[in-house]
């Protein structure tokens, strides 16, 4: 037994570092449970940083009103949140035509909000955040428009 | 005959994280009282509510499916779980019921990640399956009463290989980002994108913001990469080990407090590592109560007197969980691993003082 456990050890090192390299010069997916991720490297640069903010508006009647996702997505864990938010209202996403979504979408907005029709807008923002002799300076920018008629 | 390096080896693997038995049971016990108390973040029938276009299978079992299961399954999942870890408290079973919950973990939080997020949860599933092998079940359990008592630390040993690993890779991605290049500040960037983005903002969160030394926050970058990398070198020996997650716990702290990133769960993972327990006191016939015998009682006790800081912690939580929460966090958690962290830093005070 002691062996079988020694030989463990031994071999638990390269297979950690195997992992390691696979996931750092390979692109997502990985395993679901594998560790480490890379997916949030970050980044130094040494002048500007910027980060990708959506924000999410239900119009009804010409009445315009900000969905705030952590109530959207409630029942939800906290960090699949952010995930589940751009993966649904991103441009690429095909959700829009998807039936069973927009049933739940009306369903839930309508519990947040009592519209029963409308659109929704995902307007997706990039704040630029620049240093400026010790002051933090935002610098804000559409990049992205989706409407899903609802 | 054993070589030298064998010898080394097998010192190492088996002998240098010895635990006291009631330390392990009471890691036990913590963990499975957490589980309990967090089960509300362990339900996992809230994945049969969303629709499947939310589904994105990764590699591993939701290949397998097509979507996320009924909610009579996910519902099963959550009774499965609770008895399980009634089970791990009393320590019925212990080994089979550790390994059990793991399993049950995985296939559960499997779906959880179908959402497309893997987050860092991995340390907890799998260290009841880990620490099944140090029969943490010896002491304050039901199976004390009709098994061996005999524990084994190797499984110590690998936990820490796995968490020295964990915070390595985190170093390395930060290091190979550039983060000591001189100028600018990766630290100074991923604060303000936290506190802007996220709305992290509670606690030191405006106090360091209005910190605009440079060389504060490049010592920062330096130190963060420095502890995360330098994680993989103390595993191999149990002291440093020890010493690194004393600032693990502190690192984390400072996090909770500046980027209000709570941090619960692994603060009983890192408990395994600490050897609360504090030499025999001789006993005394005499009725007198003495200052002397107070620090004898608590010295003798220290072990138990960890439970004065989860067992608020478990109930204030449970008071609290259903008030609003500011991204995860709760602001009672503050005071409570507070007292935590102080914990912690009396040990390793009396430990530094026992080297001088």
């Amino acid at each position: 037994m002691q062996k079988k456990i020694r030989l463990l050890f031994i071999f638990v090192f390269p297979a950690l570092f195997l992992q390691m390299h696979y996931c750092y010069n390979n692109p997502e997916p990985f395993p679901a449970i594998m560790m480490p991720r890379f997916g949030y490297q970050q980044l130094k640069d040494n002048t500007v940083s910027y980060m990708d903010v959506e924000l999410i508006f239900i119009s009804d009647n010409g009445k315009r009103q900000i969905i705030d996702r952590h109530q959207l997505f409630d029942s939800m864990h906290l960090p699949q949140r952010f995930f589940a938010v751009r993966k649904v209202f991103s441009t690429e996403s095909q959700a829009a035509e998807d039936v069973e979504f927009i049933v739940w979408l009306r369903k839930k907005l309508k519990d947040l909000t009592a519209a029963n029709s409308g659109r929704l807008e995902a307007i997706w923002h990039r704040i630029h955040l620049t240093r400026k002799n010790g002051n933090l300076i935002k610098e804000k920018e559409i990049i992205a428009n989706k409407i899903i008629k609802l | 005959m054993k070589t030298k390096w064998i010898a080394k080896l097998d010192y190492w693997i088996f002998e240098s994280y010895n635990i006291a038995p009631d330390n392990l049971a009471l890691c036990r016990i913590s963990y499975a009282l957490f589980n309990l108390f967090f089960l509300f973040h362990f339900n996992f029938s809230w994945i049969a509510t969303y629709p499947d276009t939310f589904y994105h299978a990764k590699p591993g079992l939701t290949f397998f499916f097509d979507g996320f299961p009924p909610a009579w399954i996910l519902n099963i999942f959550n009774i499965i779980l609770t008895v399980l870890n009634f089970f791990l408290l009393f320590g019925k079973w212990t080994k089979p019921v550790s390994i059990l919950i793991s399993l049950t973990l995985i296939v559960s939080f499997s779906f959880v990640f179908a959402f497309g997020n893997t987050y860092h949860i991995i340390m907890w599933i799998i260290f009841p399956a880990i620490m099944a092998f140090t029969n943490w079940g010896a002491k304050l359990s039901l199976d004390s009463f009709n098994t061996n008592k005999i524990i084994t630390t190797w499984p110590i040993t690998f936990m820490s290989i796995l968490i020295g690993f964990a915070f390595f890779t985190s170093g390395l991605a930060k290091l190979l980002g550039g983060w000591l290049q001189i100028g600018g500040s990766a630290s100074w960037q991923y604060f303000h994108i936290v506190r802007s983005k996220i709305g992290r903002d509670l606690y030191l969160s405006d106090f360091i913001a209005s910190i605009n030394n440079a060389f504060f926050w490049e010592t920062l970058d330096w130190l963060v990469v420095g502890f995360e990398v330098g994680f993989i070198f103390a595993v191999f020996s149990a002291r440093s080990f020890r010493f690194f997650i004393c600032f693990a716990i502190l690192f984390h702290f400072a996090n909770l407090l500046i980027l209000n990133i709570s941090f619960g769960i692994h603060l009983v993972i890192f408990m395994i590592f600490i050897n609360w327990n504090m030499p025999e006191i001789t006993n005394s016939n005499s009725l007198k109560i003495t200052k002397q015998k107070i620090h004898a009682f608590i010295k003798k006790h220290r072990v138990y007197t960890i439970f004065f800081w989860i067992i608020p912690y478990l109930i204030l939580f449970f008071l609290y969980k259903n008030h609003s929460r500011v991204d995860g966090i709760l602001p009672i958690e503050v005071p409570v691993y507070t007292i935590g962290v102080s914990a912690v830093i009396y040990y390793f005070y009396k430990k530094i003082k026992l080297l001088f």
